[in-house]
């Protein structure tokens, strides 16, 4: 759409400000070919108006030459070439109106002038172009630069959107009534379990809060998470459940968006070791591969139970993560295969500029 | 009562089961007979002790609590023990004596005792013929069948079923080669089955449509299906209508 046709606003803006260049038109007429100010303004003010809409149209090839990606030389000699052949199509078209003027008035003074004031037409109805073709450069930016904003914006709301939902779904209440009821049962039995057992369920919640209102973390900081994550569930599931992690020393100080790894943790747990009468063990593999960063986990599952809603939603919001930080960067793919279920990821490697890697809480062995 | 009432506990983490046998060590006049890991434990505990009282956790790995009860015809007295609330409705429809939510305290769990020997002075009522009516009411279709057999049990996915073949009371269930008998009425499982994958091509059989190799005219008016392995089966004319229906047209 024409932003200045499109818009009333601005169409009005826009002929307003023809006024003041039809009086400057009329005074050079009268200056330089010696019109008197009322035949000036009758042959340049119609003239004025028509060009006003003439010159409307260079929107259309300053979109075509955008500037900035064109290179200089063939935007120049594209807008030059119309403001030349602009300005010549203004100058001819003055001269049957500058006819009609001779024809109805019965005075030739209009038409014989007006032929002395071709050049004039001609040089200032290119200067006029090539100034509007300006504003509509500025026209362009503005719209883009609205248009990137907006983008931020909604960038902005959808990260904080999957952040939520990230925050909503690691709260899974279940998780918590479940730790809480083995708590009480080892209160019985085992007070010293019972209390570790709150000791991680504790660490485990302050981490997800106050990793969750970060941006992005570090690897080694979600594996810390993710740790007390599984040795709460150990408790519940016993030796049902064990663990074989894989972590490279140098992937521990990537960066990658907070809660990533533990609702996909989550779901090995309920839907693959939960599943499963002896249980099994959960892997992950992270290293770094060149620049970019891989992630394997991996669970056993039962073939013979359907693969759960709440697992595709999961991964969803995984996915949905990983693209408001890394956009198209980031590579999320699963697979189930003979009773494993794998998610792999890999993203580019990217190191907080202040690396504080010394002060990373250490996973709990 | 002289005699201790017999419970069984199933949960499957070790760590639910020793707080319901703490809570259980209060009440003398009930003794833990079984200590079950998963569904498969339960039934074959339940079939060989014949408890008065069952713990019964929901969300276990290959059978559920309430696939558990489905098998066990009569059950006993059923306290349903679990983390989620969302079940409580399906619960009370099969008529468990109490739902306790984790995590609960001893004096809850006391409650729980004492509404258990109310019922079993008026006598068990705890009923099932719910999952068949369930699939139905969600219009979700039956994923699997159970099988008891003596105190084992088999799970078969409904795909991995050829054909089923009524017998008297009893359905046939024809699979990997193999016959497995469950007291059921073809009209329930008919409905509970998924139409776009059974149908029912006679009185007494119902096919899995994708192990149907062809159709044959057998006589006048008369139909057979081949299955891919060469068994023949009758078909109806209603049931070859049914066949015509799904084919649109092309059998």
């Amino acid at each position: 759409m024409h932003p200045i046709l499109s818009n009333r606003a601005r169409l009005g803006l826009y002929v307003g400000a023809w006024l003041p260049l039809a009086g400057l038109l009329a005074a050079l007429l009268v200056l330089q070919i010696r019109f008197s100010w009322g035949q000036a303004l009758l042959v340049a003010g119609p003239l004025a108006l028509l060009y006003a809409f003439i010159c409307l149209p260079s929107w259309y090839l300053c979109r075509v030459f955008p500037a900035g990606t064109t290179s200089q030389a063939r935007l120049l000699a594209a807008q030059l070439f119309a403001a030349l052949f602009s300005g010549l199509l203004w100058s001819a078209i003055g001269i049957p109106w500058a006819g009609v003027l001779s024809h109805i008035s019965g005075n030739s003074d209009y038409a014989e002038s007006y032929r002395a004031a071709i050049p004039l037409f001609f040089a200032m109805g290119s200067v006029i172009y090539v100034a509007v073709a300006f504003v509509h450069y500025l026209l362009i930016a503005w719209q883009e630069r609205a248009e990137a904003d907006r983008r931020v914006l909604e960038l902005a709301v959808m990260a904080r959107e999957a952040e939520l939902k990230a925050l909503k779904m690691q709260l899974a209440p279940h998780f918590l009534f479940n730790s809480l009821n083995s708590i009480s049962a080892l209160t019985g039995s085992s007070p010293k379990a019972a209390r570790e057992m709150c000791l991680l369920l504790g660490s485990f919640l302050r981490k997800s809060l106050s990793f969750g209102a970060k941006g992005q973390i570090t690897l080694a900081e979600e594996i810390s998470l993710v740790s007390d994550f599984l040795a709460v569930e150990r408790v519940r599931f016993g030796p049902r459940l064990t663990l074989d992690f894989k972590v490279e020393e140098e992937a521990g100080s990537c960066l990658l968006p907070p809660l990533l790894l533990q609702p996909l943790l989550e779901n090995a747990v309920t839907h693959g070791i939960a599943q499963m009468l002896e249980g099994g063990t959960i892997s992950l593999d992270a290293r770094l591969n060149g620049s970019r960063v891989s992630i394997t986990i991996t669970n056993p599952y039962d073939p013979d139970s359907r693969p759960s809603k709440s697992t595709g939603l999961g991964l969803q919001n995984v996915r949905g993560r990983l693209e408001t930080l890394f956009g198209t960067e980031a590579r999320l793919e699963t697979e189930r295969d003979q009773g494993v279920f794998r998610v792999r990821m890999n993203f580019p490697a990217r190191r907080s500029t202040n690396s504080r890697a010394g002060e990373v809480p250490m996973a709990r062995s | 009562m002289s005699e201790k009432l017999k419970a069984v506990i199933v949960d499957d983490e070790e760590p639910a089961r020793l707080l319901l046998r703490e809570y259980l060590g209060a009440h003398p006049e009930v003794e833990i007979v079984a200590d079950c890991a998963n569904g498969f434990e339960a039934v074959k505990a339940v079939t060989e002790l014949k408890p008065d009282l069952m713990f019964l956790d929901i969300q276990m790995p290959k059978l559920s609590g309430f696939e558990v009860l489905e098998l066990l015809n009569p059950a006993p007295v059923v306290v349903f023990v679990t983390a989620y609330d969302e079940y409580a409705l399906k619960a009370f429809e099969v008529h468990a004596a109490d739902y306790l939510l984790k995590p609960f305290g001893q004096d809850r769990f006391d409650e729980t005792l004492s509404r258990v020997m109310e019922r079993l002075e008026k006598g068990n009522v705890t009923k099932l013929e719910p999952l068949l009516r369930d699939a139905v009411a969600e219009r979700k279709w039956l994923e699997r069948i159970l099988i008891k057999d003596g105190s084992k049990v088999h799970v078969i996915p409904v795909e991995k079923i050829d054909y089923a073949e009524a017998q008297d009371d009893y359905v046939n269930f024809r699979s990997g080669g193999k016959d497995y008998l469950k007291a059921q009425s073809m009209n329930d499982l008919e409905n509970a089955l998924d139409p776009n994958r059974f149908v029912r091509i006679h009185r007494r059989y119902i096919l899995n449509i994708e192990r149907m190799a062809r159709i044959e005219l057998y006589a006048k008016d008369s139909r057979i299906v081949i299955l891919h392995d060469g068994k023949q089966l009758p078909v109806s004319r209603a049931g070859y209508q049914r066949l015509k229906a799904m084919f649109g047209g092309e059998v």
